[in-house]
């Protein structure tokens, strides 16, 4: 590297570290982003309308692309050769990494909801886990500056702990399908709500980004940049100004420290050369993702930080949470032989169904404590992939038979997916792990995971409910309705995993202040998923890119004051 | 030999069925003792996936196809029998179906070297059934044999043939994956996405919306509002 001193030195190119880089070039500083992975082009790379027929095994998922082979993911996935991760003896815990330009942005589900008032002060609501040093209100502001830039179609319906943004800021949702109108009829009929769900993908054009065309699975990503992804938004807006230099293959392994114990810059290999090299910065901004900026933390020992850079605390690593998963599917008759028209619309959900039972868990009604949201699978007449195949063993015909059965059955069968908030527990944190490196010589990350009778009960209140949801509109549950036990994601697979650094109001029991600023080192600032103090059961994206923008202009007006 | 013509399988045949089916992930399982009639070669096993970083604007499958000429006409005549010609589309054979079984049972992925066993396993079973009926191997054989075959694979299984049904099952899915994937499969049921859309998402049609009304109302159910 050139030995010029940057105003920050961002690691990670996903969605906080991203945000970070934009905000602080937009302010005038000098930024330099480091990423693991190498360069991605969503232009040159994104196969957008590419046939299933013409991908290896119709594109289903194999171990090298776990989520199927047009999946935007490359050089990542739950395994990396060479970049080994490992279990604690009784532990399970699964780690998606991708190791590119833009990170998991490239690939995600877009599902962008906000936290809210209750979220941010659990332990005042329910004495459980811990509260976060601000409020929903003082994020607020940053929630519609990152909703306006980022582009989120929604609607607000005022509903209890579910914010509405400011006046004119989401993007007109679209028009619900046929199995989403049924779920909301169902839902009217029990008491629940069903409204539209909040996705990052624009409903109207935003700066050089396209509206949605209501074609090719978002997964792939976007390269008309109707669906957010850094890679089509901050990255190249960031760029733009001048200000920022990205290194990608540069993979950080430790945060420098000066004589006086301040960050300095960071250590990286520069994977292509395989050759360690080191960037300076005035400040710097980890944001590789909870556990990769733990880790890097953590491998940061030195005399003044035996236990690694920032953990005075000892809570580096700790209260890692992940939300809470389960699914059930079923087959509807009501749904079978019905009209064709193009269901795919914005390949995602268009109505969701919010969590609904904030008072009944206020008056103890409930054997859990937090919330969770149904994430709808009604797009029924999706677009084909191997999947289909299960309709064919659904229907156990042959022949000509199957062929009238397909057209029977395609498009009538739905799936309700559980995505809950779980509570930090003693039981569930990273570590280094003292015996294995990665093929960089860099120590790993070993995992201890485990859910708590909380966790396992909020399941068993979903597959009680989705049952009861079924059965009202005549559905035939197909899959499931297994012990919470077994119906329960592994930690991770969810892919939210945060809270590994996490800011509090008491340098003794957090990693960082409500600006996930370092309580040890004043100039580190933590901008990824690492920093959540509870993990509510909304999708963490959009919080980490609010918390980011805030943290990036407290970074950058201390700064300016020359107070760091 | 049992009373409808068909062999059965013995108990330590069963049990190897199983373990074929059952240890998914141990590739080469059972492969000590072949099937009488069929030969089962191995997939090759130096033969590597497409990798973590796959081109994905030209896609290419990088592993070659280990079918044999008999395999892979018995695999050409059970995916026309389960997905057939009719006046919509065409059978599995046009559309590459047997070609794509061969791709699918040659991929060095654990679930693809599973179903090899599974397929391998169950294309000398047909073999062997369908010759016991009319000396002719089953692709060679007449439509009525591949037929009653074809009925008592696709039966609710017996004690005796659970995992034959277990291979026509697995073979069911992936021909009907692979069938309504292409062009062609996707019309015959209808879907008629993927298409760029300028301005908003139309959503339902009214005739898509009025079905709506009718089953919201079988269900004794209000519209949502």
């Amino acid at each position: 590297m050139s030995s010029e001193r940057y105003d920050a030195v961002v690691v990670g190119s996903g969605a906080g570290g991203a945000t970070a880089a934009w905000v602080l070039v937009e302010r005038g500083l000098r930024v330099l982003m480091l990423e693991a992975g190498r360069d991605y082009d969503p232009q040159a790379e994104t196969p957008m309308f590419a046939g299933a027929a013409q991908a290896p095994l119709r594109g289903d998922g194999t171990p090298d692309k776990e989520f199927g082979y047009y999946d935007a993911t490359v050089d990542g996935g739950w395994a990396m050769p060479g970049e080994p991760y490992t279990q604690a003896p009784g532990s399970e815990f699964m780690w998606w990494r991708s190791r590119m330009l833009g990170g998991r942005t490239n690939h995600w589900a877009r599902n962008s909801f906000r936290m809210g008032p209750y979220d941010f002060k659990p332990y005042s609501r329910d004495g459980r886990g811990v509260d976060w040093p601000i409020s929903y209100a003082d994020l607020a502001p940053w929630y519609d500056r990152t909703e306006a830039l980022v582009g989120v179609y929604g609607r607000n319906d005022g509903l209890e702990n579910h914010p509405d943004s400011a006046p004119g800021i989401l993007h007109e949702p679209p028009a619900p399908r046929v199995g989403e109108l049924l779920v909301k009829a169902g839902c009217a009929d029990l008491g629940m709500p069903c409204v539209p769900a909040r996705r990052a993908v624009l409903t109207r054009p935003l700066g050089q980004r396209r509206p949605c065309f209501y074609a090719t699975p978002c997964g792939r990503g976007c390269s008309i940049g109707a669906a957010f992804q850094t890679t089509t938004s901050f990255l190249p807006m960031a760029l733009a100004t001048g200000r920022l230099t990205i290194v990608t293959g540069a993979m950080v392994f430790e945060v420098l420290l000066d004589q006086r114990g301040r960050a300095a810059g960071v250590v990286f290999i520069c994977t292509a050369h395989r050759a360690e090299d080191n960037a300076s910065g005035r400040t710097v901004v980890p944001a590789a993702s909870a556990g990769e900026t733990a880790r890097i933390l953590l491998n940061s020992k030195s005399p003044r930080f035996p236990d690694g850079a920032a953990n005075s605390s000892g809570q580096v690593g700790r209260n890692l949470m992940d939300t809470v998963g389960a699914a059930m599917g079923a087959q509807f008759p009501a749904l079978e032989n019905r009209p064709v028209y193009n269901e795919d619309g914005a390949m995602g959900m268009h109505l969701y169904i919010p969590f609904w039972l904030y008072r009944e868990q206020a008056r103890g009604e409930l054997d859990f404590a937090r919330g969770y949201h149904y994430e709808l699978g009604a797009d029924g007449r999706t677009l084909p992939n191997m999947g289909i195949g299960n309709i064919a063993n659904f229907a156990g015909s042959h022949g000509a038979q199957l062929k009238a059965d397909m057209r029977r059955y395609y498009g009538s069968f739905m799936h309700f997916v559980c995505r809950g908030e779980m509570i930090p527990n003693p039981d569930s944190y990273c570590e280094i792990d003292p015996g294995v490196t990665d093929r960089w010589g860099i120590p790993v990350l070993r995992f201890h995971f485990a859910w708590s009778e909380q966790e396992l009960n909020m399941v068993r209140h979903f597959q009680r409910t989705t049952k009861a949801l079924i059965e009202r509109l005549g559905g035939r549950l197909q899959w499931g309705d297994t012990a919470a036990e077994d119906a329960i994601s592994k930690g991770g697979q969810i892919i939210h995993e945060v809270g590994t650094t996490r800011m509090g109001d008491d340098p003794e029991h957090s990693v960082t202040n409500g600006y996930g600023q370092c309580w040890d080192i004043d100039n580190l600032f933590v901008a990824d998923g690492g920093v959540f103090a509870s993990k509510a059961h909304k999708n963490p994206t959009l919080t980490i890119m609010a918390l980011a923008w805030r943290s990036s202009d407290h970074l950058a007006e201390r700064l300016a004051r020359r107070e760091l | 030999m049992s009373d409808d013509g068909l062999p059965r399988v013995d108990r330590r045949t069963t049990l190897k069925w199983l373990a074929a089916t059952i240890a998914a992930s141990q590739p080469g399982c059972g492969r000590d003792e072949p099937f009488v009639g069929s030969e089962i070669p191995s997939a090759d096993p130096a033969a590597a996936g497409y990798g973590k970083d796959p081109d994905l604007m030209q896609p290419a499958v990088p592993w070659p196809r280990t079918l044999n000429s008999a395999q892979l006409a018995t695999a050409a005549a059970l995916c026309d029998l389960v997905l057939p010609a009719d006046e919509r589309s065409p059978a599995a054979s046009e559309l590459g179906i047997a070609d794509f079984i061969d791709e699918w049972a040659s991929a060095p992925y654990p679930q693809q070297r599973a179903d090899r066993e599974l397929f391998l396993a169950g294309f000398g079973w047909l073999d062997d059934a369908a010759r016991a009926a009319s000396g002719q191997a089953f692709a060679a054989a007449d439509a009525g044999t591949q037929a009653a075959i074809v009925a008592r694979l696709a039966a609710a299984p017996d004690a005796g043939l659970a995992p034959q049904h277990e291979f026509f099952r697995r073979f069911r899915f992936v021909a009907a994956g692979a069938y309504y994937t292409t062009d062609a499969g996707m019309r015959d049921i209808g879907y008629t996405g993927n298409v760029a859309i300028s301005g908003a998402y139309p959503g339902p049609s009214d005739e898509a919306l009025a079905h709506l009304a009718s089953v919201l109302d079988d269900l004794g159910l209000d519209w949502p509002g």
